[in-house]
């Protein structure tokens, strides 16, 4: 071989194991990582019931309106409950409601939150034990996320884990893992993940971040590759070099 | 048969009048000499084409092609889309060699008409006038027995090109060439320019003409000769295909047809020792058993340089062989064909050489032709409304332009594989299965290659090796083509000793060393994951299939080597 081609060959082999090493990192990244295969953002609901079925007054309120813990959300009259109240079997007052003697209730809001599903109008007739609305609690967004994992990849799941949730907009926010529920489905782990973050305020980036909206999260694994130092070695290097 | 001809000279057959020569007696002796015995499938005359399309040939070919649509229908169905990067890389590489499959089986197809009609034999049996050879004391001498066209007297130039060749490969030419039978001048064109080869040529009998430029190589050497010559026809032997003596009688009588421009017959290669040579044979024979007469139907064989046959009023034509490229022969034929000239092939092995052996001579060869036929494709689209050829003739120029593009394809499959191993982007969808898959598949490939051995009568595993190892060939071409410039290559301008094979082979070596790293991730991540997959099994073959051109280049560069040390010694 002429020295040309010599020089050229090793070139172009230190440039092959360079690429190679590359791209066995970004592998061994993707490894080390599960993406969800369905995950939204859902909330804590407290639903708005009565037990006593009669007819509605008023509704105070409407649809996605942001309510304060004990505000009045419908009034209701009932007979029943004036023949409740007649026998004293009921209290005037609690957290849910409060009862005036002409047998009207109002039912009012358990938590600050938004109001979500109302089911009724003013003059309709509701039946005992029928859910009125529902209010989501306010700061209890939490995303819910499905995996479907290999079990080798499911035994790397580890309490606490981060979560990377990446919303609609391509913003990226942080989580943790909460809670796990497992089902297997022909030798694979369907995981549902409930994924905790600080990141997810009500109502931020326009409103996307509400209830109901579709994200991605990417369940970081524990590493156990014989490639986990360099990786995360190398990873802290670029952090550090502010990359 | 005699009935036929009223001229009373040709009361018999000069062919049975006399036979010093032991092919003589009939058209169906074998059609070479026992010193050069090429491939035993290839020596005999070749079936007629007519005759060549068998009724199985003709089932095989339909099965192939319901193969190639059921695998183009499953490729296409959006439910098996996967990820794009991958999916539109094989959907690409697999479009190109579909299609070119699909032609190509088209053109095996036409190949049933008998180029050979009866001005043909009329022509043959009348080439030689027996009362004039017996009269001029020439019956031993066939070399110089004149011959006629109808009832003109022709002239025959004998042109051997030769460019630093071995004098003895160039000794055996030459000796071949002079003894064809049918008179005729035998020019020895030397651009190599060696007294070796002036004192051979002095001995065998050749003329030898020896130029002091070097311009348009190959077609400028043999436009040199035919300023100084004047034959109405002549032929050109690369210098080492060693023609049969039957040369001239086969292929002259096509003249008697004004508006043919050239004979061409196929290239044979006795040498068979090195895989390289065996891959490049085989894949040869296809081109001259079946798509070349295919492409006589069309009007649109072409010329490849050597053992053929010219008009020299055809060239004159076309103004000369055509210097504006490495690959004059096609360029050439293409003019011709634009001027409304008529090409013949025949399938009949009328000349033996040297397949090329060693990596650097294969570079080389498909580097000029992959050249050669990209330069059609981007600088003279055959599809133009300027050119003035036929649909058939544009139809199959479009295929030539093209052909090439199917030795790139195998870049794009061997990525596949390494994509999914490193980024999990998968060509297919994740629920089509492996064996749906490996059926499509098989409907394809296994078809092709049924049908390979069906027509050829073999496979040769080294013509896949060669095919999947010559991408980067073909991409050096169209990229050499697309900028307008010329491949050089950092081997050692000393042409008497061979240079190693590495020096034309970085990017095989560098590729291989790529999917053999590939291949250890792939079996890492499987032994983890405790399941194969189909891209490890497919990256691992890839690499085994790459590696064994790099241990045949390997061991080519040891014999040279020890070749080396020998003559040193």
């Amino acid at each position: 071989m002429t020295w040309q081609s010599r020089l050229k060959l090793v070139v172009g082999l230190i440039g092959v194991f360079v690429l190679v090493a590359g791209l066995t990192l970004v592998f061994n990244q993707r490894q080390a990582q599960a993406t969800s295969r369905s995950a939204a953002i859902e909330a804590e609901r407290f639903p708005v019931g009565t037990d006593y079925g009669g007819t509605v007054l008023e509704r105070f309120v409407s649809e996605n309106e942001r309510v304060l813990a004990g505000q009045p959300l419908f009034t209701l009259q009932s007979a029943s409950l004036q023949a409740d109240l007649a026998e004293g079997l009921i209290k005037a007052n609690t957290i849910a409601y409060s009862v005036t003697t002409d047998g009207v209730i109002t039912l009012t809001a358990a938590v600050t939150g938004t109001v979500s599903d109302i089911t009724t109008e003013r003059g309709s007739f509701v039946q005992a034990g029928q859910v009125l609305a529902t209010v989501d609690r306010e700061g209890s967004l939490f995303v819910s996320a499905e995996y479907v994992l290999s079990s080798r990849d499911y035994s790397r799941i580890e309490e606490g884990a981060e979560v990377d949730i990446l919303l609609p907009n391509q913003r990226m926010v942080r989580g943790t893992v909460e809670s796990l529920d497992v089902e297997t489905q022909l030798g694979q782990a369907r995981t549902l993940v409930r994924v905790t973050s600080t990141g997810l305020r009500d109502g931020e980036d326009n409103g996307l971040v509400a209830r109901g909206t579709p994200v991605t999260a990417r369940l970081l694994l524990r590493d156990d590759g014989i490639l986990a130092g360099v990786g995360d070695g190398f990873v802290d290097f670029l952090r550090k070099i502010g990359l | 048969m005699t009935t036929l001809h009223s001229r009373p000279q040709l009361s018999a057959p000069p062919l049975q009048i006399e036979a010093p020569h032991p092919a003589a007696t009939s058209d169906l002796a074998p059609a070479s000499s026992a010193v050069l015995r090429p491939e035993p499938s290839l020596l005999a005359r070749p079936p007629d084409p007519g005759r060549a399309q068998s009724p199985s040939l003709v089932m095989l070919v339909l099965i192939a092609t319901l193969g190639i649509l059921a695998y183009a229908n499953f490729l296409l169905n959006p439910s098996n889309r996967g990820d794009w990067l991958p999916y539109s890389m094989v959907l690409l590489a697999e479009s190109i060699l579909i299609v070119q499959a699909l032609l190509s089986m088209w053109t095996i197809l036409s190949a049933s008409r008998d180029p050979r009609d009866f001005a043909f034999h009329l022509a043959r049996e009348s080439l030689f006038r027996s009362r004039e050879i017996a009269r001029d004391g020439f019956s031993l001498a066939p070399h110089r027995w004149a011959m006629y066209l109808g009832d003109a007297p022709i002239t025959v130039d004998v042109f051997i090109t030769t460019y630093g060749e071995d004098p003895a490969v160039i000794r055996r030419t030459v000796t071949a060439a002079v003894a064809l039978r049918g008179a005729h001048t035998t020019w020895v064109l030397d651009d190599g320019r060696s007294d070796a080869v002036r004192e051979l040529a002095a001995e065998a009998g050749a003329r030898y003409l020896r130029r002091l430029s070097s311009n348009g190589a190959k077609a400028g050497n043999v436009n040199h000769a035919l300023a100084l010559s004047k034959g109405d026809f002549f032929v050109i032997f690369d210098a080492d295909f060693v023609p049969d003596p039957e040369f001239l009688v086969e292929t002259v009588p096509f003249f008697t047809d004004a508006s043919v421009a050239f004979v061409q017959t196929p290239q044979s290669y006795g040498n068979l020792h090195t895989v390289i040579s065996r891959g490049a044979a085989y894949m040869q024979s296809v081109f001259y058993r079946f798509i070349q007469p295919g492409r006589n139907r069309f009007n649109a064989a072409f010329c490849v340089g050597t053992n053929v046959i010219l008009r020299r009023t055809a060239i004159d034509d076309v103004h000369g062989l055509y210097t504006g490229s490495k690959s004059e022969d096609v360029w050439t034929t293409l003019m011709l064909h634009e001027r409304g000239w008529h090409t013949i092939f025949i399938p009949q092995v009328l000349a033996v050489g040297a397949a090329p052996e060693s990596v650097e001579a294969y570079t080389k060869q498909q580097l000029r032709w992959a050249t050669g036929g990209f330069e059609i494709l981007f600088q003279h689209n055959p599809l133009s409304f300027r050119r003035r050829l036929t649909l058939d003739q544009r139809l199959q120029y479009l295929v030539t332009g093209t052909f090439y593009f199917t030795g790139i394809c195998p870049l794009l499959l061997l990525l596949v594989p390494p994509l999914e191993i490193f980024f999990d982007l998968r060509p297919m969808n994740l629920s089509t299965t492996v064996f749906t898959w490996l059926l499509y598949y098989a409907g394809f490939y296994v078809m092709q290659i049924l049908l390979a051995f069906y027509t050829m009568g073999s496979f040769r595993w080294e013509t896949l090796m060669l095919a999947t190892a010559s991408f980067p060939i073909y991409v050096a071409a169209l990229v050499n083509v697309l900028v307008g410039r010329e491949q050089k290559w950092s081997a050692t301008g000393d042409r008497s000793r061979a240079s190693s094979p590495f020096n034309f082979m970085i990017p095989q070596v560098l590729f291989f060393v790529f999917l053999l790293l590939t291949s250890v991730v792939a079996i890492w991540r499987d032994v983890g994951n405790g399941v194969p997959t189909l891209a490890m099994a497919w990256n691992v073959t890839n690499t085994i299939v790459l590696g064994s051109f790099v241990v045949a280049a390997a061991r080519e560069a040891r014999l040279q080597r020890r070749a080396g040390r020998a003559v040193i010694r």
